[in-house]
């Protein structure tokens, strides 16, 4: 089930309801519980298992570092909590990959080997639930938090599932704290929430979804189209992934926010950074802040001289990418932007001419977004090559992307700009209750026609 | 409470809001596209103003009644200038019929007298074109008809998973008809008046054949399947004439299908126009539409569906298919329908 599906918004009222209808906060709860892992076997309920050893065991581990006070023991109960979720993450999502790989550089060697692959399917979300129950176990392990007492409350907390699938990672010490007491229905900024879930709803299920369909055709046969499709179709995926990705989250914040649940923001206007250094504390951000508060900066982060600054930055967005997926386009994309990162402490882009620091940001983040895209390196070599000139184009005139979609690209560049300043949310947020209702139910009715009725899952969701 | 009501209040303004929009949006949609659908509407709606009578119904009548044989036959019985159009469209099935009798003869012109109705089967058992969800079918699944399909499907004795299945595919349609989700393009090529060149040109080709089109004209792979499997097996196709010929049908009157016809035959005659149903020359005959014309529900029945009382029009040279007539079928059949419509027109002059 996914919040773009009529089904959500069945399941949401029943929980919405059931829950304020319950009066105690343990009852209340323990109603979310259920529906989040109701949710969450709604996919695949063989998977509810791996939710539950991840949460019983860093429940444990948790319960255990408040215990020990010997280094060496709470130093073996973290690595219990690292060994156990990294396992379960690298037998399901990294195996098949490394397995591959080794078989194709042996294969390079001119050692062929026959190695069986398994035949494992990726668990939903299990990227974003496993960092979510490492912060807590560090965290703990950290002293910058105190252990769960209730093993209730640290289910909800990994299994919430306006979150589960696709973040934003929330932390332990973010999140726990809200479950002390129940929400009150008063308390609750409905008209806000109601607003950025329609957003959420219109960016994925209105732009994202309808642009894949001019987007995958490019990617899929390059060189069929000309230069000015590929850079078309380059442009408009990197409006598709925010869309979809920054869509995903609004949904979720609005869908946690309703039933009284604050969720951490995830992005902020990513595409008006002027550096990449500015776009990582735009894009993704609970993920970004996640790799630099329980890597990079345990790694030495930027004190340790220029040399080891960029190799920290090198290792943190190669494990980025890899996060991302098991595949080299993911190890490239990490790579890519690990590159840039380090060269932008050499060279201060930020004191650029805004415009052009846009533009260099812009260009860097839409290169990388074609390798990520891309089905392969080859494929990604091919589009790169086709948009700046370096590979002779094969291009089929009858297959060139309509320019119509320039258009698109500009409104809603211009839209995102405009959105910055959120005036308009805030104007329709002050509207009296009437006026406000009838605006949205209008808002709803003008927004259905723009939908895309052939489903397609969230882009994150495969990571 | 309060709180509660004033949620509930603001929700049902919502609602309303939501649903006064979706209407403007519905309002401004142009035509369903399907199978050639949309542009004989907008021929005919261009021309309205030039025919007395219309034919509905599915691709036994679009491939069946050539206009150019029926209206010079018609005007020579009556004596004066008689011009009909065929509106019929592949899959036109009872409900979608109704749909675009309601919407398209509101306001019937003044010339239109006659229409001419497949005497429709009016199930709600899905078939295959209807179970693919498109423009077409949701265009008709309106508050009324999804009821009446829906009370149809329950009172059906189709076994409780078919049930199921299909009314989930209704509501669905139905969801989509109120929504209009997905409809955005259209409302946009809607706006902008976008009629394409290959539009015009079909339009065109259309008002020249006044809407018959010729079985197999159009060069489907299927299509010319169909056509192999029928003159492969001429021997089956004949002995399934004769058990039709000799089948006694009883009459099975659903209630949902009865409603509907009544409901029609009252919305036409209010606006001045006389229904006419025809039974196409099939080996299948959906509803007992012999006792609705006895009973006098429906004002005028002229039945081809009869190989002992029409054997011309079951001719092997006659057929296209099991279904559908030839070229020769058709021009046959025309000439018999703009005769029986004659001696209809002439009958009912005598009576006035």
């Amino acid at each position: 089930m996914s919040f773009n599906e009529p089904r959500f918004l069945y399941f949401f009222v029943i929980v919405f309801v059931v829950a304020f209808a319950l009066r105690t906060n343990r009852g209340r709860k323990l109603w979310l519980l259920a529906c989040s892992y109701a949710f969450y076997a709604n996919w695949d309920w063989r998977f509810v298992s791996l939710l539950l050893v991840s949460t019983g065991v860093d429940f444990l581990v948790g319960s255990g570092l408040a215990r020990a006070s010997e280094p060496r023991t709470r130093k073996l109960l973290v690595a219990t909590s690292l060994g156990v979720n990294l396992g379960i993450l690298g037998v399901f999502k990294y195996l098949n990959f490394f397995i591959e790989s080794a078989a194709s550089f042996s294969a390079w060697l001119g050692l062929p080997l026959s190695v069986p692959m398994l035949n494992l399917v990726l668990p939903m979300g299990i990227s974003f639930y496993t960092f979510q129950t490492l912060s807590y176990t560090l965290d703990v392990y950290r002293r910058r938090m105190p252990p769960v007492h209730s093993l209730l409350d640290f289910a909800l907390f990994v299994a919430f599932f306006p979150q589960l699938v696709a973040g934003p990672i929330v932390r332990a010490r973010g999140f726990l704290p809200q479950l002390a007491r129940a929400p009150q229905l008063r308390e609750i900024p409905f008209r806000r929430h109601l607003i950025l879930f329609l957003i959420g709803f219109i960016k994925k299920s209105c732009i994202a979804d309808r642009i894949a369909q001019a987007v995958d055709p490019v990617f899929a046969a390059p060189w069929a189209f000309d230069a000015a499709s590929q850079w078309l179709a380059s442009l408009l995926y990197t409006v598709q992934i925010y869309c979809d990705f920054s869509g995903y989250t609004d949904m979720a914040i609005a869908s946690a926010g309703l039933l009284g649940y604050r969720l951490t923001i995830n992005f902020d206007f990513p595409y008006l950074a002027r550096s990449i250094r500015s776009f990582w504390r735009r894009w993704h951000i609970s993920l970004s802040s996640w790799f630099r508060d329980y890597l990079y900066i345990p790694l030495g982060g930027n004190r340790a001289g220029s040399f080891r600054t960029a190799a920290n930055l090198m290792i943190v967005f190669l494990l980025c990418g890899l996060w991302h997926g098991a595949s080299w386009n993911f190890v490239t994309w990490g790579l890519f932007h690990g590159t840039f990162l380090a060269l932008e402490r050499r060279i201060p882009v930020e004191r650029l001419p805004a415009t052009i620091g846009w533009l260099y940001t812009l260009l860097v983040v839409n290169t990388s977004f074609v390798i990520f895209r891309s089905p392969d390196l080859g494929i990604a070599g091919q589009l790169l090559g086709g948009m700046f000139g370096l590979v002779p184009s094969m291009a089929d005139p009858g297959l060139a992307i309509s320019p119509g979609w320039w258009v698109l690209l500009l409104g809603l560049l211009g839209v995102h700009r405009m959105q910055q300043h959120r005036s308009v949310a805030q104007r329709v947020e002050r509207l009296p209750g009437w006026a406000f209702a009838a605006a949205y139910g209008a808002a709803i009715a003008l927004t259905l026609p723009w939908v895309v009725t052939e489903f397609a899952p969230f882009i994150y969701f495969q990571f | 409470m309060g709180w509660w009501w004033n949620k509930i209040a603001l929700l049902a303004i919502a609602l309303l809001c939501f649903l006064a929009a979706a209407a403007g949006v519905r309002a401004l949609l142009p035509w369903a596209a399907g199978s050639g659908l949309r542009t004989r509407v907008l021929t005919y709606l261009e021309h309205r103003d030039s025919f007395d009578a219309i034919y509905l119904g599915s691709s036994y009548i679009a491939h069946g009644i050539d206009p150019l044989v029926v209206d010079p036959i018609v005007s020579r019985e009556l004596g004066r200038s008689f011009s009909s159009f065929n509106l019929a469209a592949n899959a036109l099935l009872g409900f979608e019929t109704d749909h675009l009798i309601r919407t398209l003869l509101d306001d019937p012109p003044e010339k239109l007298r006659f229409v001419v109705i497949e005497a429709p089967n009016l199930s709600s058992e899905l078939r295959f074109v209807q179970r693919q969800i498109s423009d077409r079918t949701i265009s008709w699944h309106t508050p009324r008809l999804t009821r009446l399909v829906l009370l149809d499907l329950a009172a059906s004795r189709r076994d409780a998973d078919l049930r199921w299945t299909d009314a989930v595919l209704h509501l669905r349609m139905f969801a989509r008809y109120m929504t209009n989700a997905g409809f955005g393009p259209e409302l946009v090529g809607s706006l902008i008046g976008a009629t394409s060149d290959d539009l015009r040109s079909e339009s065109a080709a259309l008002l020249g054949t006044r809407g018959y089109s010729e079985m197999g004209a159009d060069d489907a792979i299927d299509i010319a399947r169909v056509r192999r499997s029928f003159l492969n097996n001429q021997k089956l196709y004949l002995s399934n004439t004769q058990r039709f010929a000799s089948r006694h049908r009883e009459p099975k009157l659903k209630p949902v299908a009865l409603t509907i016809v009544e409901s029609q035959v009252a919305f036409l005659e209010s606006r001045g126009l006389i229904p006419i149903y025809v039974m196409p020359p099939v080996l299948a005959a959906p509803e007992s539409y012999e006792e609705l014309a006895r009973r006098g529900t429906i004002p005028e029945l002229l039945s081809y569906a009869s190989p002992s009382r029409h054997p011309e029009l079951y001719r092997i040279e006659s057929r296209w298919d099991i279904q559908h007539l030839s070229r020769e079928g058709a021009t046959l059949w025309s000439e018999r329908l703009g005769h029986d419509l004659a001696i209809n027109m002439l009958a009912r002059q005598s009576r006035r």
